[in-house]
């Protein structure tokens, strides 16, 4: 059963695990790495408890190719790993981002780049989340700071990713997905459902409406479609024709960046403050502690990376003297808020990098402000 | 108001059980003023875990969102000697330290008590609830969360069937607490 209502005192990633649970998880298949491995052990005795399926593959790209098939067949699935395992996953995630495979990716961030620093956390895959896989596409994925956050961030992980028929990746970090802590499971949240084909037309399996995302059809209940990761029509079949895959690859994007309002989660503390700290992550609970300290300081954390929240980021941009972004690797988001914050004339954007897998202290935060 | 523990030993002694004991016990039967307190745990990962030192941090707050990464502990809970030469100058001036007297040799200069927890495990045949007798005696030495609030923490987390010997290497723990402080 999923968790009753109530406080509970998990680990980060078994949070995430109640969390994927609460949503409606039916299939999980991965491969065991540190700093996530908690998530496939718990959810190894969970899902047959909910009469899900766990599988552990005999490595990350069979995992995230189990996911992509258990989805077709309409189970709301997932899979987790760390660094070297989502690289390995990048080709299949291009796959589900151009087959419209809903499906979510939890990647616990440890230190890298290679097999680097296996126990310890690291930001630094933000920009492959995005980018990882070629071509244009794009995916969703949310960076939960808490163990509350991993238990939210999960189900609305899944919401997203059943709604826009979609990839979504929940970049968590070694800090946030091993540390223990109380969170709440709510009376009742809110669980989104992808939109079905219900008919037996056989001819237009990638017909969609204005919402740009296509009902979907479930493999094996009497629909035939055809699945497949070169550019095709609305009935799935490839096609070659520049006209085709203009619209296919515009609509891709499309469905994801005209929904960006709804997609950004972000949070604004001390909104009236001209010096603003932005970050995710376990950073975020550093930077809590400085604003606390000091409600001269304003906070913009952001719990969606992708698409990154640019409203929230233009509204904090405004009327601010200076931005410092605080993230544990060499500047990855920092590039996004500074492109961001331009457009509304702040040029005042500097990093607090560290890739040490040591999340920054609150000192380090109110000394790198001190300094400007 | 933050309140920063950390017990650190060998691999093998249960530090990381402590740890989250105490945690646990904060974050769900611990109040203060009619409000809920607020935990976290963390600890040592990799080999380091398992066999060779081993450290545990819970750190204690009355608001939800707060660094949770002990820097400076305001209780260091030590049992083995490697632990004390590691943490020791990790301290301040009004840190308080609790040794397992048997197993930790040095001591410092700052406030300690030292506490018999190995030999009284052993005196109830169990060495391995060393660790829970040292729980035991933090929280009678530091006063900071309620005895049943640990103790019934303590329930959930043991493995079944071993409730009753925890509780007991518990209660022998915040006696010989209860004594450090009167020998003070």
């Amino acid at each position: 059963m999923r968790l009753e209502a109530g406080t509970y005192f998990m680990q980060g990633n078994e949070a995430c695990v109640e969390g994927a649970i609460a949503a409606g998880l039916r299939f999980f298949a991965g491969y065991p790495i540190t700093p996530s491995t908690e998530i496939a052990e718990r959810l190894a005795e969970r899902l047959p408890e909910e009469g899900g399926i766990f599988i552990q593959m005999e490595d990350e790209i069979a995992s995230i190719s189990a996911v992509i098939g258990s989805s077709w067949v309409g189970a709301k699935a997932m899979t987790a790993t760390s660094g070297p395992g989502f690289s390995l996953m990048q080709e299949n995630i291009g796959y589900a981002a151009m087959t419209e495979t809903p499906l979510v990716i939890v990647n616990v961030m440890r230190g890298g780049p290679s097999t680097g620093l296996p126990t310890m956390p690291s930001q630094g895959d933000v920009m492959q989340a995005k980018y990882g896989s070629h071509g244009d596409y794009e995916i969703i994925a949310l960076a939960p700071a808490t163990v509350q956050d991993m238990f939210d961030l999960t189900i609305k992980a899944f919401n997203f990713s059943e709604i826009y028929r979609v990839p979504a990746i929940i970049l968590s970090d070694a800090e946030v997905g091993h540390m223990r802590g109380k969170f709440t499971v709510p009376k009742k949240s809110e669980v989104l459902e992808r939109r079905m084909r219900t008919d037996k037309v056989w001819h237009d399996g990638f017909a969609y409406d204005e919402s740009l995302v296509p009902r979907f059809p479930v493999f094996g209940r009497g629909f035939r479609v055809h699945v497949t990761g070169i550019s095709h029509d609305i009935a799935g079949y490839p096609r070659t024709d520049p006209e085709v895959h203009e619209e296919l690859v515009r609509r891709l994007s499309e469905k994801i960046i005209g929904n960006r309002d709804k997609i950004s989660l972000t949070d604004i503390y001390n909104e009236d403050s001209d010096r603003f700290i932005v970050t995710y992550g376990s950073p975020t609970l550093a930077a809590m502690e400085v604003i606390g300290n000091d409600p001269s300081i304003g906070l913009l954390q952001l719990k969606t990376l992708w698409p990154m929240p640019e409203e929230s980021i233009r509204h904090v941009a405004k009327n601010v003297k200076e931005i410092l972004v605080v993230e544990m690797n060499m500047g990855q988001v920092f590039k996004e808020v500074q492109r961001i914050a331009c457009l509304e004339g702040c040029e005042n954007v500097r990093l607090l990098s560290k890739v040490g897998g040591e999340v920054h202290t609150p000192q380090e935060i109110v000394h790198s402000l001190r300094r400007c | 108001m933050t309140i920063s523990v950390r017990f650190a030993g060998m691999g093998g002694q249960g530090i990381i059980f402590s740890g989250i004991a105490l945690a646990r016990g904060v974050s769900l039967y611990e109040k203060r003023g009619g409000k809920d307190l607020y935990a976290i745990q963390t600890q040592s990962y990799g080999p380091e875990a398992r066999g060779g030192s081993s450290k545990c941090d819970v750190k204690i707050s009355e608001s939800e969102n707060f660094y949770p990464f002990v820097e400076i502990p305001d209780y260091l809970v030590l049992m083995s000697q490697p632990a004390y030469e590691r943490f020791i100058d990790v301290t301040n001036k009004d840190t308080v330290v609790v040794l397992d007297e048997d197993a930790v040799e040095s001591r410092p200069d700052i406030e300690y008590y030292d506490i018999a927890a190995t030999k009284k495990a052993e005196e109830i045949g169990k060495r391995i609830v060393a660790n829970v007798v040292m729980l035991g005696a933090f929280v009678e030495i530091s006063g900071i969360v309620s005895k049943k609030s640990i103790q019934k923490a303590l329930c959930d987390v043991a493995p079944k069937g071993t409730e009753s010997l925890n509780k007991k290497a518990f209660e022998l723990g915040t006696a010989l607490g209860k004594d450090a402080i009167n020998a003070d």
